[in-house]
């Protein structure tokens, strides 16, 4: 009897430790799964996520596709347009090509099939540069870039570095791309396309990285049975097949959660229709 | 022992949240808008693109580093004038394609508009006589972004600063 009673209990205890070597193992494991779970989701966020502009490409049927930026700058700025056309015309599936601009740079107006490059005194509005896209479904058809001399022909701001790098990034996004990080004060990624407190970094981001051209050659990757480069311009605000001023009579189709519109539904005639989203980044 | 390995297991599960809370937390929360200089120059910022003659007015983008409002001013010799209409509160950080602000009567063809960033008093309500223009960094001036009303005016799909 007292036998029995000894060895139930060497089993029980031995049963316990082996259950707990068990279970003390699986935790472990899954720990080590979350970190590096973790650390890919945090690594690739910022350096190696996609950062495609919403799908926007030109359509084109035929790679490398030419881009032509019209040059509306003042002689200060050619050389910088010059360097950010060189260093994306390296992507193997498009070309810029510098071409005379066609607009006034006080409103920069876009032209159909072509990027319009302009600086002026903008006004002190917290901008340095802004690119704007007109799109068809997911397709650019025109584009601008504005660079903001109020702020950049200040001592701070009217350097090579700055300049270079507003100029490249601009650029990057009428061609489809968005930025790689947005943090300002975080470490540089070498590009363009990641926001900074300190272009000239190390590393510099002044220039395109791999990444983007990796990224471009994911969002050229298709052909289309169209092309974009050179067509007509869509209608614009008030221009639409059914007269309406769009801005009046836009369809409400989402409300945020404090019950104000948040996206808009146009049909601007020929097909086709322009959504505008209203992001809350908080 | 039943305690004991009860105690282990529990160790173990409050390590494991701990450790996701940890790394999580670190690496994924966005980063806070006070970091943001560089392409915007300050928290405080607004981009508005050439209108068609309308009684509304399209913002494109306008970032706020505190809660506040757009206003639209008449043009008053070469000034921001008379108010014509105003956003309702808009929320800190950044906001795209905005709401269409109503304006008192149509703008003209030709005519130069001023597009003003006000801070809101906490009453969530505009009032110019209560709510002050936010004022530029570099500059010392109100943050604004001065416009055109033109027929020929073609609204952008998408801006990105």
């Amino acid at each position: 009897m007292i036998t029995k009673i000894m060895n139930k209990t060497m089993f029980s205890k031995f049963h316990i430790r082996t259950v707990g070597a068990i279970v003390a193992l699986a935790a472990i494991i899954a720990i080590g799964v979350v970190i590096a779970f973790v650390a890919i989701i945090s690594i690739g966020g910022v350096a190696y996520s996609s950062h495609s502009w919403g799908n926007y490409h030109w359509a084109r049927t035929a790679n490398p596709v030419t881009v032509k930026l019209g040059d509306n700058v003042g002689t200060a700025w050619d050389s910088y347009l010059t360097t950010a056309s060189r260093d994306w015309s390296v992507s193997s599936v498009l070309d810029t090509l510098i071409v005379p601009g066609k607009t006034n740079p006080n409103n920069c107006r876009a032209v159909s099939g072509r990027v319009e490059v302009c600086n002026s005194k903008y006004g002190n509005n917290g901008w340095l540069g802004i690119a704007s896209i007109w799109v068809s479904g997911s397709h650019i058809t025109q584009g601008t870039v504005k660079l903001n001399d109020s702020y950049l022909s200040t001592a701070k701001y009217n350097t090579p570095v700055w300049k270079n790098f507003i100029m490249c990034q601009e650029i990057g996004h009428t061609l489809g791309l968005d930025h790689q990080d947005v943090n300002f004060s975080n470490s540089n990624l070498g590009t363009c396309m990641d926001y900074t407190n300190n272009p000239s970094g190390p590393p510099s981001n002044e220039r395109p990285n791999a990444h983007d051209y990796e990224q471009l050659v994911t969002i050229y990757g298709h052909l289309d049975s169209i092309t974009t480069v050179g067509q007509l311009a869509l209608p614009g605000r008030g221009q639409y097949a059914n007269g309406a001023d769009i801005g009046e009579r836009g369809m409400s189709t989402q409300k945020d959660s404090r019950g104000r519109t948040s996206r808009y539904g146009r049909d601007i005639g020929n097909g086709e229709k322009l959504f505008t989203f209203v992001i809350w980044v908080e | 022992m039943k305690t004991k390995v009860f105690l282990v297991l529990a160790g173990i599960v409050v390590a494991m949240i701990g450790a996701a809370f940890f790394f999580g937390g670190g690496s994924l929360k966005p980063s806070p808008i006070g970091d943001s200089t560089g392409l915007i120059v300050d928290n405080n910022a607004i981009y508005v693109v050439e209108q068609v003659p309308s009684r509304t007015v399209l913002v494109a983008v306008v970032r706020f580093a505190k809660p506040g409002f757009v206003a639209i001013h008449e043009n008053n010799a070469g000034q921001p004038g008379k108010i014509l209409g105003a956003s309702g509160v808009l929320p800190a950080g950044e906001t795209k394609n905005l709401t269409p602000i109503m304006l008192s009567r149509a703008t003209a063809d030709g005519e130069t508009l001023y597009a003003m960033l006000y801070d809101d008093n906490g009453d969530g309500a505009f009032d110019a006589a209560k709510d002050k223009p936010l004022l530029d960094s570099e500059s010392g001036q109100p943050v604004m972004m001065i416009f055109s009303i033109s027929v020929g005016a073609s609204e952008p799909g998408a801006v990105n600063l």
